[in-house]
């Protein structure tokens, strides 16, 4: 993966647990003198390593961590130089998302050397389905993390369930689900 | 095949180009239309006018606008929106009854271009890679941000590297370059070729430095060291290297033209440090041994340091304070030395050292009293060999102590002998600080008692340097022995301290004046009176004196005349193998025989 994954990884153990645990998280993963730089290409064996080590370190099993991380990579991706291209990518969360393979098509172009997740959005009578495709394993609670980033990114309320998974399904898919604002006039009537 | 007419419906000219301006030439240019991103942008601005009102064509400059010869040209156009800071870049094409097209996209001026216009990638065309324009800039500067952090890291890196160097290669506390440093740098100079010059090596070391941290304190020690050092560097930095190799050990390497400019450098340098100083208020002199070597043909810093220190150790082995060259004799005395060195411990293992004897004699009544035990090398190569010669290698070699006592055993086996051949002596053998060790009473008195010869004709003869080293336990041997009868004598008495603590403090039964108090008779009176002095002392505490270096009658006959019972010397006796000695003492003639 390139260095600005790994890099969103060490910011999010940084400003959650400090400079100190994100060094004792490197020497569990046996990568002490590890130097990120964003346009590098890493192999995914260093990914797995310190996000398993940032597990370990700071007891969290790897399904939180990596949910937390995808809410940390939205706001971490927004500020870190791709923000214009973030906000290229869409008005709203549902626009963001059918844009997400476009954009991930373009940034490929960048960085050749990636191989960018998809994602197909289809609508359905309660919602939105989307099914996460990806090459490698175990990161849907990842995507679960960043589509809640993405919808406080938009002011959006939503809410997401993970109803087919890879292991069982042979893809994950969640159905997204927009929450009814409450008009504060029905409650009165209501009442 | 020749597509002579393509229709496109609104919707699919949108789909390929969102932000097209449709243009009706008999109009007087007027838009009829525009793609859905472009009118995201400008909105309904563009009805009912020309393509001029809204947009100003940009590039190429001084064009004129004349759709027919513009849809003919391969050129690209750039219009300005007039309302916005949009700008659109593309090409005409020519449809039926005076339309024209605009095909473009938007010109990407600034990463901000997109958000400022309010557009996202699904503005564009799927295959228009105008987007593409911003994430590529985007990258790059994620790629320069990485670039500056690795030229951080790598200054980082330099900036350590060099300090470590600065540390690894300067002496902490005088800020000189160190050992490290010298042999680093040394070793450079010594491989380039310097044509007509002179490479000299110098090797300085303060005499007295221990004194003065031991009088002063370190504190003023280290101060004596930085200035010594900032002295070194100022008189040899324009011609070479300086650098502190340890203690008080200073080493230079320079090029001068010649030997002459060398010696003048060399002087200066003894000069400078030699000056006056004041350190922490102390006003202080410091001078150094200096040793210097100034050879064509140094091979390597190893080498050349050698024969600097050699020149300094020979140096002081004369004079302290004094400057000493290097010298070919030098090394082949060095080389004489460590052969002498790798041969001594062989030597005392095959009974080439053995002693000699030298008679003391009773001058009251007199007949030879004992004999001197004094250790003579017999080497194989080298001939008859004094204990000046090897007795600092044995030393060296840590073999003084076996030296010791072979000896001592040999005179008392000599003893034994002349007590069958019916001659009663005494025995005096010296024994160094290093050979009183535990259990050195019971091996003394187990020999004696072997040889059934009494303690007390045996005398332990040691310096008062030796006894100076002496601790809690080398004390109790020698009270021990002297328990047992065998009796201690000091030998070289007042050449050292002379002092009377030591006569005091140790069982000590009687002096030995040291030879040079006779040097000169009758001329150096002073001596002959501290002769008197020891002796009068002497006789009140019971000890019996032997003064050495009798060489003539008249010396003999002045020391009878004063009352000293023993003597010894040239005037009796050399130094001789045992079985010279008796054949000695037959034509030995007494003194007043001899007056007469």
């Amino acid at each position: 993966m390139y260095g600005l994954v790994n890099k969103a990884v060490e910011d999010l153990v940084i400003s959650s647990a400090g400079l100190e645990t994100w060094q004792r998280v490197k020497a569990h993963a046996a990568l002490e003198n590890l130097q990120l730089l964003d346009t590098t290409n890493y192999e995914d064996e260093i990914t797995y390593s310190l996000v398993h080590s940032a597990s370990a370190i700071l007891d969290m099993p790897v399904d939180v961590l990596l949910h937390a991380f995808g809410r940390h990579w939205v706001l971490y991706t927004g500020e870190a130089g791709w923000a214009k291209l973030f906000s290229a990518g869409g008005d709203d969360f549902v626009s963001f998302l059918e844009n997400l393979d476009e954009m991930h098509a373009r940034v490929n172009m960048a960085m050749p050397d990636g191989r960018m997740p998809g994602f197909s959005l289809t609508e359905n009578n309660t919602g939105f389905m989307l099914d996460y495709h990806s090459s490698r394993q175990g990161f849907a609670p990842m995507v679960l993390g960043v589509l809640e980033g993405l919808a406080e990114q938009f002011e959006e309320d939503w809410t997401f369930e993970h109803v087919d998974t890879r292991e069982q399904h042979g893809l994950d898919t969640f159905q997204l689900i927009r929450e009814t604002p409450v008009v504060v006039g029905n409650l009165r009537n209501a009442s | 095949m020749h597509l002579e007419q393509a229709v496109f419906s609104n919707s699919e000219l949108n789909r390929v180009f969102p932000f097209h301006i449709a243009i009706c030439k008999k109009s007087s240019n007027v838009i009829v239309g525009v793609g859905a991103s472009l009118q995201k942008v400008i909105g309904d601005s563009w009805h009912n006018n020309s393509l001029d009102q809204i947009f100003e064509l940009a590039r190429p400059r001084n064009t004129e606008l004349d759709l027919d010869a513009m849809t003919a040209s391969d050129k690209t156009f750039v219009f300005h929106h007039r309302f916005s800071p949009l700008s659109l870049r593309g090409l005409f094409v020519a449809l039926l009854d005076n339309q024209f097209i605009f095909i473009c996209s938007v010109e990407v001026m600034t990463q901000n271009t997109l958000k400022e216009l309010g557009l996202g990638i699904s503005n564009f065309a799927k295959n228009d890679p105008t987007p593409d324009i911003i994430i590529l800039h985007q990258f790059r500067d994620l790629q320069l941000l990485d670039q500056q952090k690795q030229i951080e890291e790598l200054r980082k890196l330099v900036v350590a590297r060099d300090t470590f160097d600065q540390y690894a290669n300067t002496d902490a506390m005088t800020g000189i370059g160190n050992r490290r440093h010298f042999w680093a740098q040394g070793s450079t100079m010594l491989n380039e070729v310097s044509e007509g010059q002179k490479t000299t090596i110098l090797l300085l070391d303060l005499d007295g430095f221990k004194a003065i941290n031991d009088t002063y304190g370190h504190d003023v020690g280290d101060e004596v060291l930085k200035v010594v050092a900032t002295r070194c560097q100022q008189t040899v930095s324009d011609h070479g290297i300086v650098s502190r190799l340890g203690g008080d050990e200073f080493v230079a390497l320079f090029r001068l033209d010649n030997l002459n400019a060398v010696g003048a450098l060399v002087s200066s340098l003894m000069d400078a440090i030699s000056a006056p100083m004041v350190c922490m208020n102390r006003h202080l002199v410091v001078r150094p041994s200096i040793g210097v070597s100034s050879l064509d043909n140094m091979q390597s810093m190893d080498e050349a340091i050698h024969y600097a220190d050699l020149a300094m150790y020979e140096g002081r082995k004369k004079s302290k304070g004094t400057i000493s060259w290097f010298t070919p004799e030098m090394q082949a005395n060095e080389d004489h030395r460590k052969s002498l060195l790798s041969d001594i411990a062989q030597g005392i293992q095959n009974r080439d050292v053995i002693p000699y004897f030298q008679p003391i004699v009773d001058i009251r009544k007199q007949c030879v009293y004992g004999y001197e035990a004094l250790a003579r090398w017999e080497h194989p190569i080298h001939g008859l060999m004094f204990p000046g010669e090897f007795i600092e290698l044995a030393a060296e070699a840590g073999c003084l102590h076996e030296l010791d006592y072979w000896i001592l055993e040999s005179a008392l086996d000599q003893l034994a002998v002349w007590d069958q051949q019916g001659s009663k002596f005494s025995i005096h053998v010296n024994f160094c600080g290093t050979s009183i060790r535990h259990g050195l009473d019971k091996k003394i008195m187990k020999l004696l008692s072997e040889r059934r010869i009494k303690a007390s004709r045996l005398m332990l003869e040691l310096t008062e340097t030796t006894l100076l080293e002496f601790e809690a336990p080398e004390k109790k041997i020698l009270n021990d022995l002297a328990a047992q009868g065998v009796i201690i004598q000091l030998d070289d008495f007042g050449t050292g301290y002379s002092s009377l603590t030591h006569l005091h403090n140790f069982p000590v039964n009687g002096v030995k004046l040291d030879r040079s108090f006779l040097l000169n008779y009758p001329n150096n009176k002073r001596c002959l009176a501290l002769i008197k002095s020891v002796l009068g002392m002497t006789q009140h505490l019971d000890m019996t004196v032997v003064t050495e270096g009798i060489e003539t009658l008249e010396q003999l006959q002045w020391i009878e005349s004063i009352g000293c019972r023993y003597g010894q010397g040239y005037y009796f006796g050399k130094p001789a193998p045992a079985q010279e000695c008796l054949v000695a003492l037959e034509s030995w003639v007494p003194t007043h025989e001899k007056a007469a």
